[in-house]
């Protein structure tokens, strides 16, 4: 960020640029839940698997994001580490419906916190209980304690479930990360 | 689905009960901190843990298959229910969404495999199930029944056709009607049905008149029954194509059947009752058969023959068949896993610790990791990738029956069946590694590593060139100096026979060993001469030998000089001691020679030589 910039936001003009990562396991939503943070004339109704990752802009709380949204296959998360260094903060989604899997999100989310990018810095993270309208979809807290949040001491999170198709509980997590970043930037400016 | 519900916290139970660390249950209240994925090492994430599920069945009646063509992989389960409340038969189809049960249909009898098949050309690919169970194979289409296939009619030996007959128009003679069927079936040479074998294993005439009154009015029957079944592509080798269905029978026979019409398409006449199969390629084009049969042998069928091909001789029965490529990898009774081209050449076998329970292929395609899961009954399961033994997974109980594949949306998934009824599922982590290097088989890894050659210098390349050019040379040189040094040896060896010069003498039947010690300062030396009579062959002692000495006269002088000895008994040490005295004043010393010699031979038995220390000068006070 420049020495303008700076001075920009310091007055509060224009709009901080802001990274996040979007992660999670294939068919979680990511891509829905972006989606649904578009404008509404730009959404559309049929979301194919992410190849790779694509990008996404969208705007809170005077912050602007451009978010990685990667893609879940097995294949590509290996491309999730290229990203974690530039990252000012992290979108988690879990599909809170496929218990046969939620440990692998598990592992996924083990495998994130210990990479060195990721461990040596304060970022914030969200995780998104997500298709939370699914019949036997497990709670936020059921979706936290499988996950085992309770051991991530050195990040600061948030957990809140979410239907990203009609974008229940999608905005409360943005805004939260939004403030979290935001608290983060200024600490690390001070 | 409440019952699912009380099946759950019921395992939650049993697992603090047995102290169980890997808890693993996906469950809303479920603590976090017992949580297997914490354990790195392992290279499978415990996905699921139900020790109640109540399933009871084998690795061919599970079958993984997207039954719904949503992307999302169910289980299919042909459980036998309690097979302790025989002939009550509780056999379920049952149909696994997550973890628990969507839906579950009865089934006649025990079912022995499970296949999931494309059997028409409908967009979405929707698969239907086949479940063979006893002679027939029953279709499901959208988990409803669709299609019963029976095996075809035998023939019925025309004596007990007869019978049956007279039966039915009245004139029932228990008696006679058991004799008769009772010489048949001792003959041998017919095969009886399964009415006339359960009617020979009456005793009770009353429940014998019974049985004939009940039964003699419906047809007589002989079929045969499934034992095993497979699902082979029919025209293309794609995934999604049209299948027929592969049927090894008790009267070992193989059947290939069109799935379409119910046809059978092509009999193969199997030397004995197959008991696994495996089958590879296109019904139209080229297919191979292999069947593991009961004789412990695996027969090879090609397309267009009603013979095998080739035979396999296993030194006992298999107990699991999965191929890879060409190679066969095959697990008998007496715990050993082989492996076979399918020329019949065996490339490698391992003698396992225990018995195996369950079998089934690992086929990983996003990474290229093909293995072959072995089950123990020593509550392992070992995973061999080739030769190499690259993985060890520690369950808590004797797993019966493994499935490797897609589950839910996890394309790594591992599910068994435990011998108490449990449901384990573990998914391979992404992360997860094996090494194809292995200590308990085969070379060690050092044995790849590349020496590192230094360069040739060109002393090495004369030395090379000459030893090229003058080879024969050098040949004959070395020979001849060989048979030199050897001649050499023998010559000295021969002399110091002769002159019993050395320490243990060996003559055709006596042995003696001979050890001298020498005691004191000087100039008075006490020397012990110990003999001991090592034949082993003959136990009769020797006797009539003496010990004799020389030395310097002028340096000393011995007292006795000669000790006759009288006998030597095999295996006892003798000491013999002589006094010597060092007699000069000059400070040297010099050497003394002991001879055990035999009073009617010249030579010496056996000699030995004693360096004497310098002696001290004598200080007389
Ligand atoms: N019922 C329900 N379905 C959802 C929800 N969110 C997403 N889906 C569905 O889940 C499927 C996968 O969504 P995607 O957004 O493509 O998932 P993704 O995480 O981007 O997947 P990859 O790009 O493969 O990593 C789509 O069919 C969505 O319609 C939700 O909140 N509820
Ligand atoms: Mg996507």
């Amino acid at each position: 960020m420049g020495l303008l910039d700076s001075f920009f936001d310091w007055l509060g003009f224009g709009k901080r640029e802001v990274n996040v990562l979007v992660v999670g396991l294939d068919n979680s939503g990511k891509s829905s839940l972006l989606n649904y943070l578009r404008p509404r004339e730009t959404q559309t109704d049929f979301i194919a698997p992410t190849v790779g990752f694509n990008l996404e802009h969208f705007v809170c709380k005077g912050l602007s994001f451009t978010a990685f949204d990667m893609s879940g296959q097995s294949r590509y998360r290996t491309l999730w580490g290229n990203y974690y260094r530039t990252t000012n903060g992290i979108i988690f989604v879990v599909d809170s419906s496929d218990k046969t899997r939620i440990l692998v999100a598990r592992e996924e989310l083990q495998q994130l916190l210990s990479h060195p990018d990721i461990s040596s810095r304060n970022i914030p993270i969200v995780f998104f209980a997500n298709k939370m309208d699914i019949r036997d979809a497990l709670s936020d807290v059921g979706v936290s304690s499988a996950l085992g949040l309770d051991g991530v001491t050195n990040k600061s999170w948030h957990i809140c479930s979410s239907n990203a198709l009609k974008g229940e509980g999608v905005a409360d997590g943005i805004e939260w990360l939004s403030s979290a970043i935001k608290s983060s930037l200024d600490q690390a400016r001070r | 689905m409440p019952s699912n519900k009380r099946e759950k916290s019921a395992s939650r139970q049993y697992q603090e009960i047995s102290g169980n660390t890997n808890e693993n249950e996906t469950d809303q209240t479920r603590p976090t901190t017992t949580t297997a994925a914490t354990d790195t090492k392992s290279k499978w994430l415990s996905a699921h843990n139900d020790f109640v599920a109540g399933i009871n069945t084998v690795g061919s009646c599970v079958e993984l298959v997207d039954l719904y063509a949503e992307g999302s992989v169910n289980l299919v389960i042909a459980d036998f229910g309690n097979i302790l409340l025989m002939p009550k038969i509780q056999a379920k189809l049952k149909v696994f969404k997550e973890f628990s049960l969507l839906k579950e249909n009865n089934l006649s009898d025990l079912p022995c495999a499970v296949v999931a098949c494309y059997m028409d050309t409908l967009q979405p690919r929707i698969p239907a199930l086949a479940v063979a169970s006893g002679s027939a194979v029953f279709l499901f289409k959208s988990l409803r029944p669709y299609y019963k296939f029976v095996l075809p009619q035998m023939e019925i030996a025309q004596v007990e056709k007869d019978v049956w007959h007279k039966a039915r128009e009245g004139n029932i003679d228990m008696r006679a009607m058991h004799d008769v069927l009772n010489d048949l079936h001792r003959g041998g040479t017919v095969p009886l049905t399964h009415r006339s074998l359960a009617f020979l294993q009456m005793t009770n005439t009353n429940e014998a008149h019974q049985f004939v009154e009940h039964y003699k009015t419906i047809e007589l029957k002989r079929q045969s029954c499934i034992t095993c079944m497979k699902k082979l592509n029919k025209n293309s080798a794609d995934e999604d194509a049209l299948n027929c269905l592969v049927i090894g029978t008790e009267d070992q026979h193989i059947y290939i059947i069109e799935a379409q019409a119910f046809t059978i398409m092509a009999t193969m006449n199997c030397p004995a009752t197959p008991s696994f199969l495996d089958v590879s390629g296109v019904y139209d084009v080229e297919f191979r058969i292999l069947a593991t049969c009961r004789n412990g042998y695996i027969y090879l069928f090609r397309r267009g023959s009603e013979t095998p091909r080739n035979a396999i001789y296993l030194n006992s029965i298999a107990v699991g068949l999965e191929r890879f490529g060409k190679n066969i990898i095959v697990g008998c009774m007496d715990s050993s896993l082989h492996c076979y081209t399918t020329k019949g050449k065996r490339y490698w076998k391992h003698l396992l610790p225990a018995q195996i329970t369950a079998m089934c292929q690992i086929d990983y395609r996003p990474k290229g990791f093909q293995a072959v899961a072995v089950a123990l009954a020593n509550n392992e399961i070992h995973l061999y990738k080739d030769k190499f033994l690259v993985d060890v997974i520690q369950v808590e109980e004797n797993i019966y029956a493994m499935k490797f594949g897609k589950l839910g949306r996890e394309d790594a998934t591992l599910v068994m069946i435990t011998k108490n009824g449990g449901l384990l599922v573990k998914i391979l982590k992404r992360t997860a590694t094996f090494e194809e290097s292995d200590t308990l088989h085969g070379p060690p890894k050092e044995q790849q590593v590349k020496i590192d050659v230094p360069k040739r210098t060109k002393l090495y390349v004369d030395q090379t060139l000459r030893e090229k050019e003058q080879a024969e040379n050098m040949y004959r040189i070395f020979q001849q100096d060989l048979i030199r040094l050897k001649l050499l040896t023998g010559k000295e060896f021969l002399k110091s026979v002769q002159a019993g010069l050395n320490p243990i003498a060996k003559t055709k039947n006596e042995a003696i060993r001979i050890n001298a010690e020498v005691h004191g300062l000087g100039p008075r030396f006490k020397l012990t001469v110990k003999l001991q009579n090592t034949s082993s062959t003959s136990l009769t002692p020797i006797i009539d030998l003496f010990i004799s000495f020389t030395y310097d006269e002028n340096i000393y002088s011995l007292n006795p000089n000669y000790i006759e000895i009288p006998i030597l008994i095999t295996g006892i040490e003798y000491g013999f001691c002589t006094f010597v005295t060092c007699i000069t004043d000059k400070v040297i010393s010099d050497i003394i020679k002991v001879y055990v010699c035999r009073r009617d031979s010249s030579a010496p038995l056996i000699s030995a030589v004693i360096n004497m220390p310098v002696a001290e000068p004598n200080l007389s006070i």
